[in-house]
């Protein structure tokens, strides 16, 4: 009963359990602007999908929630198409040197070690970081604009002087055109090595040194996190064959419906609201790798692939 | 004289090793059979029963074992690295393994596994004899404990499977019993042939065999977008990706019109 064969993936799934997977992530991914890959990828291992399956089919799946989640932002105002076009070119060349640096560091040997603490690290820092700053905004309600530019003003001095200069109308501010670039191109590699989508690292990117607001911020993920996952799809069908296009399309029709909810969701929380929740997404996740490395494994060995 | 001598010994050891302990001449072939004769993935496939039946001679009892064919496989393997933190450590390169191996037994084999568990080795069955047969390519490990983590982990898979006893006996005419094995072929198998064998064990030696192919097949949806997927694979990753970015469009057609007007 409900269940459907799979066949790159070479197993059999639950329908209404892929459905509902794919609806919760895609109610995540409206909300925050985040691919959720980070998320869907170990729940789809831990079914009996194929690592290296499961992560491919689930860009394919991030492909429709995010057009779905961008298209919900686009029309309320949301998406910064001028700064998304420039992180994504960033992104691109990011990822090629990314690709590159995992290979010189798989030659090293400790790669698969030194990728897992790169990952805690992250997640812990940037988890903790948003928490703790969201978490004093929402305290002191009243204050929040003097204490904050006194406190930054070395940094906006310092991008301020960068050349090309240019208004970024959506999202209301005036950066050099070398900030997103730049910054596009450090969470290319990040991702890269990490072998996540990168919506993670670049939303608080995008808030905290690009200063964009919130809610542009997670329409402007959405619309970047699409193009890369449009890459990733055919790049992963043409050359290794690991996107499962049933399991994909299962997890698409879930997470589309999802980034819906997930959209209005997000347009009723204020960004402070939105930050902490995302922020104790992250330290969730955080939490549970670091179990992942220390407590004692049920089977000593494991497939190849995944993050 | 006395270095002719010194070679008698030696053949007599050569001799032992090559003589064989298997009965080969007095093996019979056992009348068994097995339904359906290939299995055909479709869209709704779960795993299915494979039926297997035949004779054997009354006293004797059975083994049925579906094996796949010999497989290599690279796995990684889970190690403390700073005496602290589990994690993949380095890669365990496996040779001759079977990609499937599901074996069946009449409840009298379960008795001969208590009593003698060298028994199974010698007679070239069970997961003890996988075990030696394996290849096992590992910096640093031992083997017997990757052995045996690979056994866990096909069995984790469905893809290994042992059950005693789980093979019925029908009734007795003359001095035959039929038998019957209700094999389940998980859900995880791999396309390609199989085989069926059936074994006939006498205080614990094997008296007959008989072996027989299994397909296993994809039909319908799944052969369509498999044949899709690795003989067109670009076309594949477009049409995967058209359809995903339709599916969002139908989406926001139906549920996010109207409501979301007006700039934040």
């Amino acid at each position: 009963m409900f269940h459907l064969y799979l066949p790159i993936a070479g197993n059999s799934v639950n329908i209404l359990l892929i459905f509902g997977l794919g609806g919760l992530v895609g109610i995540l991914s409206g909300i925050f602007g985040v691919g959720g890959g980070f998320l869907m990828t170990p729940l789809l291992i831990m079914i009996g999908i194929p690592p290296t399956i499961a992560a491919a089919s689930d860009s394919n799946q991030i492909v429709g929630a995010s057009t779905s989640g961008t298209l919900a932002h686009y029309k309320m105002g949301n998406v910064d198409f001028k700064m998304g076009i420039l992180l994504l070119i960033g992104g691109v060349i990011g990822g090629t040197l990314g690709v590159q640096v995992i290979k010189v560091l798989r030659q090293m040997g400790n790669a698969d070690f030194l990728i897992k603490i790169t990952y805690v690290l992250m997640l812990g820092f940037v988890g903790s970081y948003m928490f703790i700053e969201s978490l004093q905004a929402l305290k002191k309600k009243e204050t929040p604009a003097i204490a904050a530019p006194q406190k930054q003003s070395k940094y906006a001095k310092l991008i301020g002087k960068l050349p090309w200069q240019t208004d970024f109308e959506k999202s209301g501010i005036r950066l050099s055109m070398l900030m997103p670039l730049v910054l596009g191109t450090f969470v290319g590699i990040l991702a890269a090595i990490m072998g996540v989508g990168g919506g993670f690292i670049m939303v608080p990117v995008m808030v905290y040194l690009l200063r964009m607001p919130m809610h542009v911020v997670v329409g402007t993920s959405l619309f970047q996190i699409l193009f890369t996952c449009v890459n990733v799809t055919i790049m992963q069908s043409y050359s290794n064959h690991t996107v499962d296009f049933i399991l994909a399309l299962i997890l698409l029709l879930g997470s589309t419906l999802g980034a819906q909810f997930g959209a209005k969701i997000s347009k009723k929380l204020k960004g402070d609201q939105l930050k902490i929740l995302l922020a104790s997404l992250v330290l969730i996740v955080m939490v549970k790798m670091l179990l992942d490395l220390l407590l004692t494994p049920h089977i000593m060995l494991a497939l190849k692939g995944g993050h | 004289m006395i270095r002719n001598r010194i070679w008698i010994p030696i053949v007599i050891m050569i001799a032992s090793f090559m003589w064989h302990p298997q009965p080969v001449n007095s093996m019979v072939s056992v009348k068994a059979k097995h339904e359906p004769n290939l299995i055909a993935i479709g869209t709704f496939f779960n795993g299915t029963q494979l039926t297997v039946s035949g004779k054997v001679t009354t006293e004797n009892e059975v083994v049925v074992i579906v094996k796949g064919k010999q497989e290599e496989l690279t796995l990684k393997k889970k190690g403390k690295a700073m005496g602290l933190l589990w994690m993949n450590l380095g890669d365990v390169h496996f040779k001759n393994v079977p990609n499937l191996y599901i074996l069946y037994s009449s409840k009298g084999m379960m008795e001969l596994a208590a009593s003698d568990a060298k028994a199974w080795e010698q007679l070239g069955i069970g997961f003890e004899y996988l075990k030696k047969q394996m290849e096992i390519e590992a910096v640093q490990a031992k083997r017997n404990d990757l052995a045996q983590e690979f056994l866990k982990l096909k069995q984790h898979q469905g893809l290994y499977a042992y059950h005693p006893g789980e093979i019925s006996i029908g009734e007795k005419s003359g001095t035959e019993k039929s038998f019957k094995a209700l094999v389940w072929i998980p859900p995880r198998i791999s396309l390609g042939e199989y085989q069926v064998q059936v074994m006939e064990i006498h205080n614990g030696m094997i008296v007959g065999t008989s072996m027989d192919q299994l397909k296993v097949e994809e039909q319908g949806i799944p052969a369509m977008i498999s044949s899709l997927a690795f003989n067109h694979s670009l076309l594949y990753g477009f049409l995967a990706v058209l359809i995903a970015i339709a599916a969002g469009l139908v989406m926001d057609f139906f549920f996010g019109t109207g409501k979301g007007g007006g700039a934040h």
